[in-house]
């Protein structure tokens, strides 16, 4: 792998366009809501309307009765376990006898038509005695607290987790501080917003079930579907359909969907079709985990950090899901890429009675750096200094430790990162125009700030069995190329990029390749498409296998030629010494196909190992990190509070860029949802009920409120362990957006935005010097 | 109820009721999916198509509102199996990712050229802002509507996806 | 039905149909950019729809020496093409803010009249030109300013079996300046969390008359009298202008709801007047 990563590329590092454009762009592309099968029925889920309650009698019979219905569920109906198996296996798929949250299913119908199966679902009668139930997190944890979590998924009453970080010795270091500063940070829910809400059909097959959805993770939903009709995973096939946007929220609530859809096949016999309209979704999936961070730094007079204590708290909702895995990486996170001698982190998730939050792009990140990146800005006007050249100061550089005592050997760019940012931005003077502006202005006024991050690529150390790969590569007889991972096309470009890698490796042209798709009976386990991980370590098992079926191809390649060394590229071979004598590659593969040479390869691989002590929160616990520093300038209405990101520099250190014109739009696509986090999404819930569940009621932004142009560069340090040197991408540039956005507003008010979304009303608080 | 119209250039003649969605119509009695539900109320646009040349929402849009009109969906842009140049331009400038959203913006930007030639970067951003995007920061969007707008005026320096100057 | 769509709608040939429909109970239909939300999320189930939307009668935009009659099936956009938006700066300015351009495209100036949000864009520019409402209905037609037509969130004067025919925009004296900002989270797609339009004609830079009209600060678009005189003989000067932004603050009764509350409301109301002041003073 050494020799490739430092030979020139001809396809990778190039901006090769996507290879599902032509499709999306002509409508042809298949989301789930566009198939149908003969026979195909409605599923409508009856849910709980309460936030806790005991269900004391659930009275279907006038949805029974229902002349468009075909079918009903209920718990009795599964025909294996009730559950809905993430990490732990705590969440029923149906809810019986006691409800957690409002949404949460307690029943199925499926009907003839989607409107019969509405109108059939407002039949049931519910009948509940309600328990008190507790909604915020720090009210959970209270003594007497009303008991949410199932205990046996809990590690102490509501607490379903409590992670730590040790290293050095708090007390000591902050006395030896020159400056503390110190805050609490709040922040409420993000909803994924992807523009396609969730759906999967299941069809009855021969002695199994095949699902077909809008997913993130294919083996997740295998295996949920096949606890809960009780079979063998080899009878459960899951198709992705065209996947209209995931960020997370389609890693594991489509298995919810899928076993929810496939209970109902089983019982029917029938396709049935389970697709969410926007309220339904907004209502009852995952979103990202509201939270209380609580921050203390301590750092010398030039600036030097000396000590960092948190604590923070996430409202994990009423079931696990992903929340011990979220709650890890924020842990990992929290202090943020900086050198810090002593650490305390105190992570607690917490069970409420609200809707299971889960992932969404940052996993747990983007919270806790909100609440480091304003404690570096805070710090920063305590002494005195410039806060990017504070930042600079203490920026992880390679062969330093982090904060969970890793040592990092290798592919550290975050120095380089600000430095560009430094000069794209030209910083100096771009704080000086804005002073300039601000004293011209009478009622506006202008921010800029800036946000540095890092990022582990991969699932870590707290699921380090996740972290690996397969991939097969076909050549066929005609010199075209069939890859097949397991990872998902959600919109981020996996496909063109794993194809890229392929067609580099191989070389062949990309336009040979073709993705097979996403179908576990046919595809590999290449481990859950998350973490950003795609591009690293399934990006490595294609290598894998084109690097195996490279040398396969060569020595054919030299018995066709009859020729010592062979050269093959842009789908042509030749002898080195005759390259006159070039073929196509159709050619030799003809010519192997005939002579009865293997024509398939097998790829594998697996992230660096990774440890971790849960005791101390002290081990290696990515295999490679990546890095960003943005800068954002934000425009501020004094008069209304109203906001505007004027300009934004971002640029990333994810290793080898395999496809700029992509990664550009993921980290432009990232930076659209940082300014949404911090600026307008807001997700209102009362009495537990999330009131608004729509986009008229949860604001995401409009083209009209991101920055017109953004500046985009990327920095590589390459990787040793990544395919060509690349590292992740995907998550980065939100958990770097919104806090560059954060401190940019608050420059421009003079105060110190400590709770997100800044909308207008709070940001007019700011200006008063209200915090 | 008999209804009529042309879609994408064709007489067609369903029997829905007056009040079926123009989406559902087209998405299920006609099969052209390309058009998509978001949220069914008016606030994403993904479901943009035109009638008699304007930008409407199906979702908000009853059958018996299209009875006599015109209605172009995104199907019906590359119709003889090439590409629009809006479409092109999509494909050029990287403005796609999921997908979902694209043929609506499709529609909208085409709305867009047909009534203004020569947008500007800001005409092109107020124009699509009933279109939400959550994957691209609709940057490369927003080329692609520039750059279609230079293919549609036949601009010498127009370059296809495969790189080549027509 | 929720998801595909209301089964019934009529599509009568003349004025006098629909008339007779809506008087047995029809709701009626135009744009359906709001109605058809509110029949999605169940808010309303009228019995049948009667679509207004092609009526020859409610099509037609006229544009007199006083003024513009506007049939009241005419889109936003269609309006917004037309040259009563070029003779009335304000309906241009509040109308490129509603919704979207496909919104607009659906949507109708009447149509926002009869809805009577607090919030409705379109209804700020009609308060400021002091436009009047035609309605037809079984005992005929008659005409209302738009202020008495609007009497409270979704309230209106219309009586069983009227519809709006058309609305009657007069076009100002002189050559007053117009401004129309309405206050939110996002720059576009959205609902006023409160806005302000105004008509002010100035004489050697002192205000000569002054039209205001508040929206979503009160139960209707609220036109404030007492400061509009006030701002009579005064520079546009936000100095100046203080106190009155004061008293406008006072004079609104905002409500809080999910978008924001009420105080936000109040004390924006008011500072919108500075907006106001900064804009048309250049």
């Amino acid at each position: 792998m050494d020799e490739i990563t430092q030979a020139p590329t001809r396809i990778v590092g190039g901006s090769a366009s996507r290879l599902d454009a032509a499709a999306k762009v002509t409508g042809q592309a298949r989301y789930a809501d566009d198939l149908s099968f003969p026979g195909m029925l409605y599923v409508k889920v009856i849910r709980s309307d309460r936030p806790h309650a005991r269900v004391t009698a659930l009275d279907l019979s006038r949805v029974e009765a229902h002349p468009q219905v075909v079918c009903v569920v209920t718990p009795g109906d599964i025909p294996g376990e009730n559950v809905v198996p993430i990490i732990y296996r705590d969440m029923p798929l149906l809810a019986e006898g006691r409800v957690r949250y409002v949404g949460e299913p307690l029943a199925l119908l499926a009907a003839r038509t989607p409107e019969a199966a509405e109108e059939a679902a407002r039949l049931a009668r519910v009948t509940y005695e309600d328990l008190p139930a507790v909604l915020d997190p720090l009210e959970a944890i209270r003594e007497g607290a009303p008991q949410v979590a199932v205990p046996q998924a809990a590690e102490a009453g509501n607490i379903f987790n409590h992670m730590v970080i040790r290293k050095g010795d708090v007390g000591q270091g902050f006395s030896q501080a020159d400056v503390v500063v110190e805050g609490e940070y709040r922040v409420g829910y993000q909803e994924h917003a992807y523009l396609e809400p969730q759906g999967v059909i299941a069809v009855p097959e021969e002695g199994g079930m095949a699902i077909y959805g809008t997913l993130q993770c294919p083996y997740y939903v295998q295996n949920a579907v096949a606890a809960v009709l009780g079979l063998p995973l080899s009878k459960v096939r899951v198709v992705q359909t065209a996947t209209g946007g995931g960020f997370g929220g389609k890693e594991d609530v489509p298995s919810q969907l899928a076993a929810l859809a496939a209970v109902v096949a089983a019982k029917s016999g029938r396709p049935t079709k389970l697709v969410y309209d926007r309220a339904e979704d907004i209502i009852s999936t995952s979103k990202r985990h509201p939270g209380v961070i609580r921050y203390r730094t301590g750092a010398k007079r030039d600036g030097t950090l000396v000590a960092v204590e948190v604590e923070f708290y996430y409202n994990a909702g009423a079931y696990q899901t992903l929340s011990s895995a979220v709650l890890w990486r924020g842990l990992v996170h929290a202090p943020g890429p900086y050198r810090i001698p002593n650490v305390k982190v105190d992570a607690y998730s917490v069970a409420t009675n609200t809707v299971p939050c889960g992932a969404f792009r940052g996993f747990g990140s983007p919270q806790v750096i909100f609440a480091h990146e304003s404690q570096m800005d805070e710090l920063a006007n305590r002494l005195g200094m410039d806060p990017l050249e504070l930042r600079k100061k203490n920026a992880l550089r390679e062969g330093d430790e982090t904060a969970t005592g890793q040592r990092l050997t290798e592919s550290v760019g975050l120095l380089a990162a600000i430095e560009r940012a430094r000069e794209l931005s030209d910083w100096e003077n771009l704080r000086r125009e804005a002073e300039e502006f601000n004293r011209r202005e009478r009622f506006r006024r202008r921010g800029v700030g800036v946000s540095t991050v890092m990022y582990g690529v991969g699932m870590g150390a707290k699921a380090p069995l996740l972290d690996k790969a397969g991939a097969y590569v076909k050549l066929e007889a005609d010199g075209s190329v069939t890859v097949a991972v397991g990872n998902t096309e959600m919109g981020q470009g996996a496909i063109t990029v794993l194809g890229q890698i392929a067609a580099e490796a191989l070389g062949v042209r990309l336009s040979d390749v073709q993705l097979a798709p996403v179908d576990t009976s046919r595809v590999p386990d290449s481990g859950p498409t998350v973490a950003s991980r795609t591009t690293t370590v399934a990006g490595a098992a294609v290598l894998d296998a084109a690097s195996q079926l490279r040398a396969r191809v060569e020595a054919a390649a030299r018995e066709f030629f009859g020729s010592q060394r062979v050269e093959i590229a842009d789908g042509k071979v030749w002898p080195k010494d005759r390259p006159r004598d070039a073929k196509p590659l159709s050619e030799v593969a003809r010519w192997m196909w005939a002579h009865n040479w293997d024509l398939g390869a097998t790829g594998w691989a697996q992230g660096a190992p990774v440890d971790w002590d849960p005791k101390t929160g002290q081990g290696n616990a990515y295999f490679v990190y990546a890095y960003a520093c943005h800068i954002a300038e934000v425009e501020v209405d004094l008069l209304t509070g109203e906001t505007h990101v004027t300009r934004f520099w971002a640029v990333h250190d994810s290793g080898k860029i395999v496809n700029p014109a992509l990664a550009r739009g993921q980290v432009a696509g990232g930076i659209a949802q940082g300014i949404g986090y911090a600026l307008m999404e807001e997700l209102r819930s009362e009495d537990g009920r999330i009131v608004a569940p729509s986009f008229t009621g949860y604001h995401i932004p409009t083209a009209m409120d991101v920055p017109g142009q953004y500046v985009i560069e990327f920095v590589e340090a390459p990787y040793s362990g990544g395919p060509y040197g690349a590292k992740g991408l995907g998550e980065v540039p939100l958990m770097a957006a919104h806090a560059a956005v954060a401190n940019a507003l608050s420059r421009a008010t003079g105060g110190r935005l400590r709770e997100y979304p800044a909308i207008p009303e709070r940001v007019l608080g700011l200006v008063r010097g209200e915090r | 109820m008999s209804i009529n119209f042309r879609l994408n250039g064709r007489e067609v003649e369903v029997d829905v009721p007056p009040g079926r969605r123009l989406l559902n119509l087209l998405r299920e009695d006609l099969g052209l999916t390309g058009t998509k539900e978001g949220c069914g109320e008016g606030e994403c646009g993904a479901c943009t198509v035109l009638v008699d040349g304007r930008p409407r929402l199906a979702c908000l849009t009853a059958a018996i509102q299209v009875e006599g009109k015109e209605v172009l969906t995104v199907e019906g842009l590359s119709a003889g199996g090439k590409l629009h140049p809006m479409q092109e331009a999509l494909i050029k400038a990287a403005g796609v990712q999921c997908g979902f959203c694209t043929p609506g913006f499709v529609m909208a930007a085409y709305a867009l050229l047909s009534e203004n030639p020569h947008p500007t970067r800001q005409e092109v951003r107020e124009f699509l802002s009933g279109n939400l995007c959550r994957c691209t920061g609709y940057e490369g969007i927003v080329e692609a509507v520039l750059l279609a707008a230079k293919y549609l005026r036949g601009d010498p320096s127009r370059v296809t996806p495969d790189g080549k100057t027509p | 039905m929720r998801k595909t769509g209301p089964a019934r709608i009529v599509r009568p040939r003349d004025l006098s149909e629909a008339v007779r429909l809506v008087a047995e109970g029809g709701r009626p239909l135009a744009g359906g950019t709001d109605l058809f939300v509110r029949l999605r999320r169940e808010v309303e189930d009228p019995p049948f729809l009667v679509y207004l939307g092609e009526l020859p009668e409610l099509q037609g935009i006229e544009l007199r020496e006083d003024g513009a009659v506007v049939g009241a099936a005419v889109t936003h956009a269609k309006l917004l093409r037309s040259e009563v938006a070029e003779r009335l700066p304000i309906l241009r300015l509040a109308l490129s803010t509603i919704g979207a351009p496909a919104i607009r495209e659906m949507g109708t100036l009447a149509g926002n009249v009869a809805n009577a949000s607090p919030a409705g864009d379109g209804l700020i520019p009609l308060y400021l030109l002091e436009a009047r409402v035609l309605l037809a209905g079984p005992q005929g037609e008659r005409e209302l300013p738009v202020e008495e037509f609007v009497l409270g969130p979704g309230k209106t004067a219309l009586k069983e079996g009227e519809i709006i025919r058309s609305l009657f925009l007069p076009f100002p004296e002189g050559e007053p300046r117009s401004y129309f900002r309405k206050v939110g989270r996002r720059r576009a797609l959205l609902i006023a969390v409160a806005s302000l339009g105004g008509l002010v004609w100035l004489q050697d830079g002192v205000v000569e008359q002054a039209r205001l009209a508040l929206g979503s600060v009160a139960p209707t678009v609220l036109r404030p009298r007492e400061v509009e005189q006030e701002l009579v003989g005064k520079p546009l000067d936000p100095q100046v202008l203080a106190p009155l932004a004061e008293k406008l603050s006072q004079l609104v009764q905002p409500i809080t709801d999910l978008r924001a509350s009420a105080s936000y409301r109040r004390e924006v109301a008011g500072k919108l007047l500075l907006d106001l002041a900064v804009s048309l003073a250049g």
